[in-house]
């Protein structure tokens, strides 16, 4: 039994051999000496395998169907790669909120772009076709929202004052039609927080909000009408004195009740103004 | 044979256009690889029929397999070596039953190569790609994937068990024959 080399000897003698050296001197004087021959031997005879001539025909053939498929392959690869929309190979994976991410999402877009076109409409004046209708329907709204009878009142006279500047805004464009109209709307928040204020109970809010009423009663109509009669539409300037007088008959009568020192009966109805005017709905001008 | 040279910025972007089956990347390829390929097998099979039809094997798996390709560093042809004696493993296990029978008598290459066909596979890759590739042994651990240490190992194995199924040493004889 021959004495084994270890693999780094074989190693070593390998490449002392392909260095040029003699076989004695590749393998040196140890124990393993002739196992190591051997296996130089052995690996030299492998190395020194005769190779048959190549044959032309052959790589011909070779490459003629390498090609074919290379070109199938190609054709499967732009096709594999080139496909605008594929399925995922995972699915993304449901998570508890994503609905309710996706509905608060949504919810909160509405929201902004109902601000957005609310405030937007707030800017609105009677000329506008589109929006103005939208600024009405809000104040509708803001009045429905008023708690008390003096709060819808406090909400009428500010919105009565919003008409009024409308009034003037028509006025001043020479747009008589629409000017009635705001004027005929002022009035008519006016009456209907009279009578809100009427029902109201008399406390330190009431007095505060009758007073901005009194104040907002009073407006003058002059440079609304002398605008007016600078443009001609003296049918306009008779329409809106025809609404002046008859408020200041109304007025008397609100006055009157809203003089009162006593505390008004919960349980009584109020008396109707002289004019039929109704608290509710309150006239409002259309475009 | 010499061996191939590795990290090759060129060769590295040759097969990047391969791997998307470009026409000429490929047939480049074929052309640089096809000769030391050829005189790879045949010095394995001696054969020249069988020679074709394990060249032919092992282009179509390297076209099946180019996309995986990821061992750029040490170059095709090893990978191209190591699919030809994957081919021709496989091959010498289907004959299997051929190994329980005696080697050839005499001495010659027909003799050695049945002795190399009858090694464990991974003897087989690393003797050839050792002594008929030429490769060095870190070439050959890093185009497969093992330690050097291993490399040797197996190259000493392999040629122990060589050493002893040939007897006598066909040293001289297959110096004859080439």
């Amino acid at each position: 039994m021959l004495a084994e080399p270890s693999p780094r000897q074989l190693d070593e003698a390998l490449a002392r051999r392909s260095g040029g050296a003699t076989l004695v001197e590749a393998t040196g004087l140890t124990p393993a000496a002739e196992e190591l021959e051997r296996m130089l031997g052995v690996s030299e005879a492998i190395a020194s395998l005769p190779v048959s001539p190549p044959d032309p025909g052959a790589k011909v053939r070779i490459r003629s169907e390498y090609v074919r498929s290379g070109e199938a392959r190609r054709s499967a690869w732009v096709h594999h790669h080139s496909l605008p929309i594929r399925p995922a190979k995972h699915r993304i994976p449901s998570h508890p909120f994503r609905w309710t991410f996706t509905v608060g999402l949504a919810l909160v877009l509405a929201l902004v772009a109902g601000t957005t076109l609310a405030m937007a409409a707030q800017l609105a004046e009677p000329d506008n076709a589109q929006l103005y209708p939208l600024k009405l329907n809000t104040e509708k709204m803001l009045v429905a929202t008023g708690r008390t009878p003096t709060g819808r009142a406090n909400v009428r006279i500010e919105l009565a004052t919003q008409r009024y500047r409308d009034a003037e805004a028509m006025a001043a464009k020479g747009k008589g039609g629409l000017a009635v109209q705001a004027i005929k709307a002022y009035y008519d928040q006016l009456r209907a927080a009279g009578v809100e204020l009427e029902r109201a109970p008399r406390d330190a809010g009431w007095k505060s909000v009758r007073a901005s009423y009194l104040k907002a009663e009073t407006k003058q109509n002059d440079v609304i009408v002398n605008q007016l009669l600078n443009s001609g539409q003296k049918n306009a300037v008779k329409s809106i004195q025809a609404q002046e007088s008859q408020f200041a008959k109304d007025r008397k009568v609100i006055d009157a009740k809203l003089s009162l020192v006593t505390q008004p009966n919960p349980g009584a109805n109020p008396q109707p103004l002289p004019s039929g005017a109704r608290p509710q709905p309150a006239g409002s001008p259309t475009p | 044979m010499a061996p191939p040279a590795v990290d090759d910025r060129s060769e590295r972007e040759l097969i990047l256009r391969a791997q998307r089956y470009e026409a000429e990347a490929l047939a480049d390829l074929f052309e640089k690889n096809f000769d030391p390929l050829q005189r790879y097998v045949t010095t394995i099979v001696g054969v020249e029929g069988r020679a074709e039809e394990v060249l032919r094997l092992v282009f179509l798996k390297a076209l099946e397999s180019l996309p995986k390709f990821r061992r750029y560093e040490t170059g095709f042809a090893p990978w191209l070596y190591r699919i030809a004696n994957s081919i021709l493993t496989e091959k010498s296990r289907a004959a299997a039953a051929a190994a329980a029978e005696p080697l050839p008598e005499g001495a010659g290459p027909a003799r050695l190569r049945q002795a190399i066909a009858r090694l464990t596979p991974d003897q087989h890759e690393v003797l050839c790609l050792r002594f008929i590739a030429g490769l060095p042994a870190t070439t050959v651990a890093r185009a497969t994937g093992r330690r050097t240490g291993q490399v040797l190992a197996l190259q000493h194995r392999a040629l122990l068990a060589l050493g002893r199924s040939l007897d006598p040493l066909p040293v001289e004889d297959a110096a004859e024959a080439s």
